[in-house]
């Protein structure tokens, strides 16, 4: 069943003609040059941009949900974090319930836990390096048990390690009546882990459909302007790009 | 915390009420006072020490509150309701009524609406030119507000009716809660409670707006809304203190800072304790200019700008060094 359809999307001049549905338990990965609308597209799913057309979440119109409703089933892991204040980890996770109103401890331990912050709790998030604060914004997505995440570029700033772990604790996310889109840049590492991808150029869908139909020396020659080798006979898929 | 600020708040008051030019039994006088008893202590007490205290607890207040608010909504540690342009226009507002008499349907209310309107203006103004990237424009807009309503200021100062009028003024916009009644805490009360109440209700949003206007938006929170409700609350509170006691500096920017650690530096869970620490703060300030040699008094507002401006210089290279 869809989670999300998406109907004729337009924003202005950074999308236009978007039609999506996002399954239950998908993965759905969106690619792109830088430009191509990947954050535009996330951000009204989350709510954050007035844009024509039609987005629906289980069949609802999202621009009748109430602000907070809308809230406690899809959460937005942002591009680029960071806290003002110099609060503690455990605060920040907290702020994951706001949608909720309150600051439950279950899912808040069990969101730190998951991303491997519980040690921690009494840090001061500031304190922390690039990659240790990026699984503390995602344990804060986590907290809110949002049906839907949608990730913005997750994976930037995080070494390989964190990459595999982070992209881990997504797929596993995006189970039963959950689902995850997430923008990235990485084409090896998004055929390997999504189930769909979604390739955006200048505003619009080149092509939508599995990793294998999408990623084509074609389709990366018009959209990105490389030539690239790939290889899907594998283990895992290989985008190589030729020099 | 919030118990212990109370009572510290009430210690203060109490010693607030001790200090004076003449010996007078203090309680004995209250009581009488609230009896309407009409002996010399009971005058002392309920006509000059009581509202001076009880004014600088809210103005006080009022001041600390309004800046954890707007440090919160600007998320910028150096705001403040001086260097966002608001006193400016708050005392802007507030002088015009003086001079030229405006909003006469308001009565004794007329120069808090005044300040209540300039603040807000100023504030709107303010926002507006720091634009969407405000964090690091926020400092600059306000500079640029706060100059342009002191000129506004300079040339009602300039045009004065008369040297007299115009010393008053100079005097009035120094700051202070001396020689004011009761009846000046009929305007401030409701504006601290109204205008606290505002701020209050958008805790969530301040809270959330800690990582940012995107994150905040995305939890389901009205940011548009939300900081127009913060932003007239501000408003509220730092006109009607600037109107009944004139520019009480850096109160706004320094007590969130004394507060914050207390608070594991959550926006939230900072408004009570800074309204709190606000009020303790200048109710202590004014006990100290009581205390100075007899002669011409020290103003409330000279003594917070001659101790805030140094921690503010100290705030100033704290940032600094975290950019460095």
């Amino acid at each position: 069943m869809a989670l999300i359809t998406i109907e004729q999307l337009q924003l202005d001049s950074r999308l236009a003609g978007i039609n999506l549905t996002l399954e239950a338990g998908e993965l759905l990965g969106v690619i792109g040059p830088n430009g191509a609308g990947k954050s535009s597209l996330l951000e009204c799913i989350a709510g954050l941009q007035a844009y024509n057309g039609r987005i629906e979440l289980d069949g609802q119109n999202l621009n009748r949900l109430h602000g907070l409703q809308r809230a406690r089933r899809i959460a937005l892991l942002p591009q680029r974090c960071q806290s003002a204040w110099a609060l503690k980890v455990a605060d920040v996770i907290a702020l994951g319930r706001l949608p909720w109103g309150d600051e439950d401890p279950e899912p808040i331990g069990q969101a730190a836990r998951q991303t491997g912050v519980s040690t921690w709790m009494d840090a001061r998030v500031d304190h922390l390096s690039g990659g240790e604060q990026a699984r503390v914004w995602l344990a804060r997505v986590l907290a809110g048990r949002p049906d839907i995440i949608l990730a913005d570029e997750p994976l930037a700033s995080l070494d390989l390690h964190y990459q595999q772990r982070v992209l881990e604790l997504l797929r596993e996310h995006a189970q039963l009546q959950r689902g995850v889109i997430l923008s990235i840049h990485d084409l090896n590492l998004a055929a390997h882990w999504c189930d769909r991808l979604l390739l955006l150029d200048a505003g619009r869908i080149h092509a939508i459909g599995t990793p294998q139909q999408v990623l084509t020396p074609a389709a990366l020659r018009q959209v990105y302007e490389i030539d690239a080798e790939v290889d899907f006979s594998g283990r895992q898929p290989l985008i190589r790009v030729l020099g | 915390m919030t118990p212990a600020l109370i009572l510290l708040m009430l210690l203060t008051a109490l010693a607030s009420l001790y200090v004076g030019s003449t010996d007078i039994a203090v309680l004995d006088g209250l009581w009488q006072w609230l009896q309407g008893t009409d002996s010399a202590a009971a005058i002392v007490i309920g006509e000059i020490r009581l509202p001076r205290t009880l004014l600088a607890l809210t103005v006080g207040a009022a001041l600390g509150m309004s800046g954890a608010a707007l440090q919160g909504l600007l998320r910028n540690p150096l705001a403040d309701p001086g260097l966002t342009g608001a006193s400016q226009g708050a005392a802007l507002g507030a002088a015009s009524v003086f001079y030229f008499g405006l909003l006469p349907a308001a009565g004794a209310a007329a120069p808090a609406l005044a300040g209540l309107i300039g603040a807000a203006i100023a504030m709107s103004l303010m926002l507006m030119l720091a634009g969407p990237s405000r964090q690091g424009m926020v400092i600059m807009a306000g500079l640029a507000i706060s100059t342009l309503t002191g000129a506004l200021l300079a040339a009602v100062l300039n045009f004065a009716p008369n040297p007299f009028a115009l010393s008053e003024l100079v005097f009035w916009l120094l700051g202070s809660v001396s020689e004011r009644g009761l009846d000046h805490l009929g305007i401030l009360l409701p504006a601290l409670l109204l205008g606290g109440g505002l701020i209050w209700s958008q805790r969530r949003l301040l809270l959330g707006l800690s990582l940012g206007e995107q994150v905040a938006q995305s939890m389901g929170l009205s940011y548009a809304r939300g900081s127009r409700l913060i932003i007239l609350g501000a408003a509220l509170l730092v006109g009607a203190s600037v109107a009944v006691a004139g520019a009480i500096g850096f109160v706004g920017l320094l007590v969130p800072h004394l507060v914050r650690p207390l608070v594991r530096n959550r926006p939230d869970r900072l408004l009570i304790p800074a309204a709190l620490a606000g009020a303790i703060l200048v109710c202590l300030a004014d006990i100290v200019v009581r205390w100075m040699p007899p002669g011409r008094e020290l103003k409330l507002g000279v003594l917070t700008s001659l101790i805030g401006a140094p921690l503010f210089i100290w705030l100033v290279w704290q940032e600094r060094r975290k950019w460095l």
